[in-house]
């Protein structure tokens, strides 16, 4: 039987793709934008607390770059978070980052207000940690006077910052030192940090911690565990955290974890946590959420939220 | 018009329409391309068409060129990232294909994407497919770019991913015109399929019908 030919139809939208972060890029120069809001209702784990909107993130991220040749690069990054001012709080600027610096090959060195280099350490899963993230975010991992190296090789991330005991509007801060290491060994990512923290007028405060873990592809498991000696106090203080997510579908993944925090001569802590992120299939830079998590604390009730978030 | 002409007319329409529903031409076969991880496409052959990861677009047997790129969040803050925009060419049969990129998790792995181009097409079998990919570079600003058009120069340029350019088959119906005329506003793509057809039937045809058909491709000509 002769066949016929089939019209295929070849549709057409509207002339112009919108392209998500780089604006603009030519002669060597590149500026990026990029945001993030995220917005939730939400209750916090307490003894009878509110609910309330809560502004967890409402951020534009601006990075720009020239090649210089040579296999370097300068760059600067300027970074706004309105989320205080919006949740009502007394802050004077919304600046979160501002740094500039200069990449040669695979090593970046940059100065600034920027993280530390234990800022890269974790691996909770949590909207809304319940606890500290760990010991590193329980101490400090951002400063205004930071200075940074990066080293991104194939397999292995290296990052080494300083923080200068320097005045800010707060008074004068003290001196931090932090150091973080990952890479990852036939799918199983394990990472380090320590940071070395010299108060003013006080002794140090040292943290280390290590993490590992491992993507099955639809399932990923991981945990860390971070402690702070406190030399002043001589009382240390663990946390740690583990974690699963599940890819449910292409659009749905769902986390749990548990933590616990004990510090020396105290009670310690059990919290847990679970959510589940919706991202909607034609947007997938669109997400919607929602977290309960609780502590083992005595008088208090289990914390929620949901929320939705959109990133650009 | 003369009566002679009106049944000439009428008659060759009929001949024409025959021809036109006998005529052997190769049923349309397709390619089903799914998209991997952080994959998005946004043109096809030309013409703008979007398909983010997880989808499939069905595509046309034998060579064809789309545009792709890999968007993905970077780092423990999560900044999101689109890789450059790809030329992707491939040639491809009645088959299923997927097309993939690297886990990228870092700043350096984009930067190494975007400079390798490493892109990975796989058959429903899990064998490597052939297929050559360039990055479609753009200067000024990025912030809506008209593929189509971008397309069309980097094919003008015979870069290396670059198809020859030729006329679309957009799918209209065929048409006549009120003399009888077939009217196709894009010619076949395959040339040498529609000069064996046409020979064929010409062979088949007895003495009058090619007076006829010489007389219509005359006048068509005028």
């Amino acid at each position: 039987m002769k066949k016929l030919l089939l019209a295929v139809a070849v549709s057409t939208v509207a002339a112009g793709s919108v392209n998500a972060a780089t604006v603009y890029e030519k002669d060597g120069f590149t500026y990026k934008l990029n945001g993030d809001f995220q917005v939730q209702l939400r209750k916090k784990i307490g003894d009878d607390t509110n609910e309330y909107v809560d502004f967890d993130d409402l951020e534009l991220k601006n990075y720009v770059s020239y090649d210089l040749g040579n296999d370097m690069k300068a760059f600067g990054r300027l970074d706004f978070d309105f989320k205080d001012h919006a949740n009502g709080k007394d802050v004077d600027e919304p600046i979160e980052e501002a740094y500039v610096g200069i990449q040669y090959g695979v090593t970046s060195l940059s100065m600034g207000k920027q993280n530390f280099a234990s800022d890269e350490f974790g691996i909770e899963e949590a909207y809304e940690s319940p606890l500290d993230e760990d010991q590193f975010d329980a101490v400090k991992t951002d400063g205004d006077d930071t200075f940074r190296v990066d080293v991104e090789l194939d397999n292995v991330y290296l990052v080494a910052s300083y923080e200068l005991e320097a005045e800010d509007k707060g008074g004068i801060t003290g001196e931090f030192f932090d150091l973080f290491a990952s890479t990852e060994i036939a799918g199983l990512e394990l990472a380090a940090a320590y940071q070395r923290n010299t108060p003013i007028g006080m002794d140090d405060l040292d943290t280390w911690g290590l993490s590992a873990g491992y993507d099955f592809g639809m399932f990923g498991l991981a945990a860390d565990y971070s402690v702070t000696d406190d030399s002043n106090t001589d009382l240390e203080t663990t946390l740690y955290n583990i974690a699963a997510t599940v890819d449910v579908t292409s659009t749905t993944a769902v986390a749990l974890g548990m933590q616990n925090q004990e510090e020396d001569k105290s009670d310690d802590v059990t919290a847990w946590y679970a959510n589940v992120t919706y991202k909607f299939p034609t947007a997938k830079n669109v997400s919607v959420f929602a977290e309960i998590a609780d502590t083992d604390e005595d008088d208090t009730d289990m914390g929620f939220l949901a929320g939705m978030r959109v990133k650009f | 018009m003369t009566t002679y002409r009106i049944q000439n007319v009428t008659r060759f329409t009929r001949i024409t329409r025959l021809m036109i529903a006998l005529l052997p031409l190769p049923a349309l076969a397709e390619v089903q391309l799914t998209l991997g991880s952080c994959v998005n496409v946004q043109a096809v052959q030309g013409s703008e068409q979007t398909a983010s990861s997880g989808q499939s677009l069905t595509l046309a047997n034998g060579t064809q060129q789309l545009v792709v790129e890999c968007t993905t969040e970077i780092g423990r803050e999560e900044i999101r990232e689109t890789s450059d925009a790809f030329v992707v060419r491939v040639s491809a049969e009645d088959t299923e294909l997927k097309l993939s990129a690297p886990g990228i998790d870092t700043r350096h792995e984009m930067a190494n994407f975007n400079q390798q181009g490493s892109w990975q097409l796989i058959d429903d079998q899990g064998r490597a497919v052939a297929f050559t990919a360039d990055v479609l570079e753009k200067e000024g600003f990025q912030l809506v770019r008209d593929y189509p058009q971008e397309l069309a120069a980097y094919n003008r340029s015979g870069a290396i991913a670059a198809v020859a350019v030729r006329a679309q088959t957009t799918g209209a119906e065929l048409q006549m015109n009120p003399e009888g005329s077939l009217l196709d506003p894009q010619a076949d793509p395959d040339q040498e399929m529609v000069s064996r057809m046409l020979r064929y039937w010409y062979l088949k045809a007895d003495e009058q019908t090619r007076k006829e058909w010489d007389s219509w491709v005359d006048s068509s000509n005028r």
